[in-house]
């Protein structure tokens, strides 16, 4: 039973970092996190009684360095940046410019004053003492206060600040993007036909020793986990996909590139273990159609062994009554309706899983030796 | 000295959550529909797209790929992005090294508190601010002022110092954000304005932006209140008793109830105080009022000829602009986003060739990125230059006595 769940366990693993890396591209192209880490430094900053503080910070010159392009908001702000960005923009409120105009027959000259505390620190209170009162004013003279005239101290002081925000705000991050990424494993389990209750069937049966290799897969993948094994069967469903992907790897985009070849890469990983998942003629949803109109799959292939075998085991289900087969539907929805909620946990949380179970697993083995030496023993 | 007195750089952050409406010129449902497109990720690939499209076959002129563009420049990250593309497309043409009057807007007041701007007017002037300390003589901001504001109130502080250090070269005036140019709370500042000789630019055409918030009658009373000139105030409390008793729907638009705002009337009981105030009535009243019932475009036509019976109007708003100018000294006028249309720039060259304009009063002018909805600015300008003839390059230079005399 505990290779079943182990198999489980990496089947769901290797999908759900497919499913990953299809939701970074997509918050990439969508800029969705720097959109939510705009928003979320804009609430942190927006003082009703002064300024949107937040929006000076982003067109601060280094955060404005920070982004793709006029469009693009930075996907994320070190916290070193955003202190030195927003003591500056506080501190820049004590700066009085003025400008002298010498208007001539050709044209006009323009000359600058500017009236500037060099000191940062200095700036920085100069510019919380010129703030109307209000609660960010009360923050800002709290932490300049606990500063000793140190502006390392206040950067610190902030920096911990933001970084403690930040920390909250991957959590909103996460909450918010729970929708989308349950919408991309659907996706993935509706083109990869990732179906949890034929899957557990086929590792109840042990087809082809697959429980084994994959116990074994990740007894390997917990200890080295950067690991790669060698593909043994092709899918045809991921070799399509593969195909397109490497048609699309011309791309310009060297982002679009950097993340093809991540799917590349996760799909080899996935094809590597001969998983029981694809749009095959033996697989359901496919096999019932197949079934209905009296074709047999294994006459289609009689060159493949693994799919006569596959297929007659799917005929003896779905080819007895039409109730059966509404039976199978329901299941085969269940399947994959099963599969997008767990893959939607997050290649992490299935690591973690694995890594426990191959624990358990190891712990296991130990006992038996135990008793074999007592039992040699006596 | 070449001046283009009329240039907007505000950002997407700067306006109200609601602006769709204003910007795209479209009714309230339709408004709310598309920014709803706009807010979801599909919609806006699917004006990248198009906007890609469009650009890679040429196609500047269609509608599509006008307001993709307008979209894409409001949309940029800050002002100073939005300024630096203008900055750099007029220094590849024939209007390098061009000067721009920068018009901030204060946003905060033109729709409901719920919908009010990501950046309020504090940091956007924050930001021209900075601006101003990149391109010293190159760019003259104008500071927005809406009496309801309270950061007027400190007008010595908030107003006054930011004029006095140059920061900012004179005011702007937005009336139909909800609010009438004779409010008593700008005696103040007219009064400063006229002393120093501020340069004052105004909104006076019948298109552009309004109030968008929900109850626009709650800001206008019957008779409200006016700085007392001794001007008659019956013309300007008739017409708001004859929009408030429309029974069209048209004039229950917001859109057209913020004309009242904006009549050019509201200006002479100012000038009646204050003559020698420094007032530029910007866009000569608008294409609509410069060409009226001569309109070749038979929809502006016959919307003209629907508002002119409800006014019961006797003049256009150009007749009106013209005669101001004529009568007070430093009173102007510009030709900012009506050089959009062919029509009715003939009319104004034909009226400043025959002195009906005062040429010296009228200041180019072009209101980017808002005139971007009708075509590259580039575009406009140089399809106006080709009208105008001679007069255009006087229109250039009448910005250096508006801004510095």
């Amino acid at each position: 039973m505990l290779d079943v769940l182990i198999s489980f366990c990496l089947i769901y693993f290797l999908l759900s970092n497919l499913v990953s890396i299809l939701f970074e591209w997509y918050s990439q192209k969508t800029k969705s996190r720097g959109k939510f880490l705009f928003n979320a430094v804009l609430s942190l900053l927006n003082d009703r009684l002064n300024k949107s503080y937040g929006v000076l910070v982003y067109s601060h010159p280094l955060v404005d360095a920070l982004k793709k392009d006029n469009k693009t908001p930075p996907q994320y702000i070190s916290s070193s940046v955003f202190a030195d960005a927003f003591i500056d923009v506080i501190g820049r409120q004590s700066i009085k410019v003025t400008y002298q105009n010498i208007v001539t027959n050709d044209g006009i000259q323009v000359i600058p004053t500017e009236e500037r505390n060099s000191n940062p620190f200095e700036r920085f209170r100069l510019g919380v003492d010129s703030m109307k009162h209000s609660e960010l004013k009360e923050l800002l003279r709290m932490f300049y206060e606990k500063s000793n005239s140190s502006y390392d101290t206040l950067k610190l002081t902030i920096a911990v600040w933001y970084d403690d925000y930040m920390e909250r705000v991957s959590g909103w991050y996460k909450v918010s993007t729970k929708k989308t990424i349950r919408i991309i494993a659907f996706m993935v389990c509706i083109s990869l036909n990732v179906d949890s209750i034929r899957i557990l069937n086929v590792l109840l049966r042990d087809d082809n020793n697959l429980r084994a290799n994959l116990v074994s897969g990740a007894e390997q993948l917990v200890q080295s986990p950067g690991s790669y094994r060698a593909i043994s069967d092709t899918n045809k469903t991921i070799e399509t996909i593969k195909e397109v992907i490497k048609q699309s790897q011309s791309t310009k985009d060297s982002i679009n590139r950097i993340y093809l070849a991540r799917l590349d890469s996760s799909l080899d990983q996935i094809e590597s273990y001969s998983l029981p998942i694809g749009w095959v003629s033996s697989y359901p949803p496919c096999s019932f159609f197949v079934n209905k109109s009296g074709d047999s799959a294994c006459a289609k292939k009689p060159d493949d062994t693994t799919c006569v075998k596959k297929t007659c085991d799917t005929i003896c289900i779905t080819k007895t009554s039409d109730g059966r087969l509404l039976k199978s539907i329901l299941l085969w929805i269940a399947g994959i309706f099963i599969s997008t909620l767990t893959l939607s946990f997050g290649a992490p949380f299935w690591f973690d899983v694995l890594v426990n179970l191959i624990n358990i697993r190891r712990a296991g083995a130990k006992p038996e030796k135990a008793v074999t030496t007592k039992a040699d023993n006596s | 000295m070449n001046i283009n007195a009329h240039t907007h750089i505000f950002d997407s952050q700067c306006a109200p959550k609601d602006f769709l409406k204003v910007g795209l010129n479209i009714g309230d449902n339709t408004a709310a529909l598309l920014e709803g497109f706009l807010q979801n990720k599909i919609g806006q690939g699917v004006v990248n797209a198009l906007y890609g499209a469009s650009s890679r076959i040429g196609k500047h002129n269609n509608l599509i790929s006008r307001y993709t563009e307008f979209l894409k420049i409001g949309t940029m990250a800050t002002q100073k992005d939005i300024f630096e593309f203008n900055e750099q497309t007029y220094d590849s043409n024939f209007l390098a090294g061009i000067k721009f009057v920068v018009l901030t807007l204060d946003m905060d007041y033109m729709s409901d508190s719920k919908n009010k701007p990501v950046a309020d007017f504090e940091s956007q002037i924050d930001e021209v601010k900075r601006l101003k300390q990149y391109y010293p003589d190159r760019v003259f901001p104008f500071l927005g002022v809406d009496p309801r504001n309270p950061r007027n109130l400190d007008f010595n502080n908030n107003v006054q110092s930011l004029l006095e250090s140059k920061t900012f070269s004179g005011i702007k005036l937005y009336p139909s954000h909800g609010f009438f140019p004779f409010d008593p709370r700008l005696d103040q500042l007219y009064s400063y304005a006229q002393q120093n000789n501020i340069p004052i630019m105004t909104h006076c055409t019948r298109s552009g932006s309004f109030f968008i918030g929900n109850n626009v009658w709650s800001l206008i009373p019957d008779a409200p209140e006016a700085i007392n000139a001794g001007y008659s105030m019956d013309g300007i409390y008739n017409r708001i008793q004859l929009y408030k008793h429309a029974t069209d729907k048209l004039f229950k638009q917001n859109a057209r109830i913020c004309n009242l705002f904006l009549h050019p009337e509201n200006y002479l009981p100012v000038l009646y105080k204050y003559p020698k105030l420094k007032l530029c009535l910007a866009h000569l009243g608008g294409e609509y009022e410069v060409l009226g019932s001569l309109n070749n475009n038979k929809q502006e036509k016959a919307l003209f000829e629907k508002i002119y019976a409800l006014e019961a109007a006797t003049k256009t708003w150009y007749q009106w602009i013209k005669e101001i100018l004529k009568t007070y000294d430093n009173a102007y006028s510009d030709i900012s986003y009506t050089l959009s249309s062919g029509q009715a720039m003939q009319t104004v060259y034909n009226d400043l060739t025959s002195g009906d304009l005062p040429k010296e009063k009228v200041l180019f002018g072009t209101d980017y990125f808002l005139v971007e909805q009708e075509g590259q600015e580039m575009d406009i300008v140089a399809n106006a230059k080709k009208i105008l003839q001679g007069e255009f390059q006087t229109l250039l230079s009448n910005g250096k006595n508006y801004l510095f005399q």
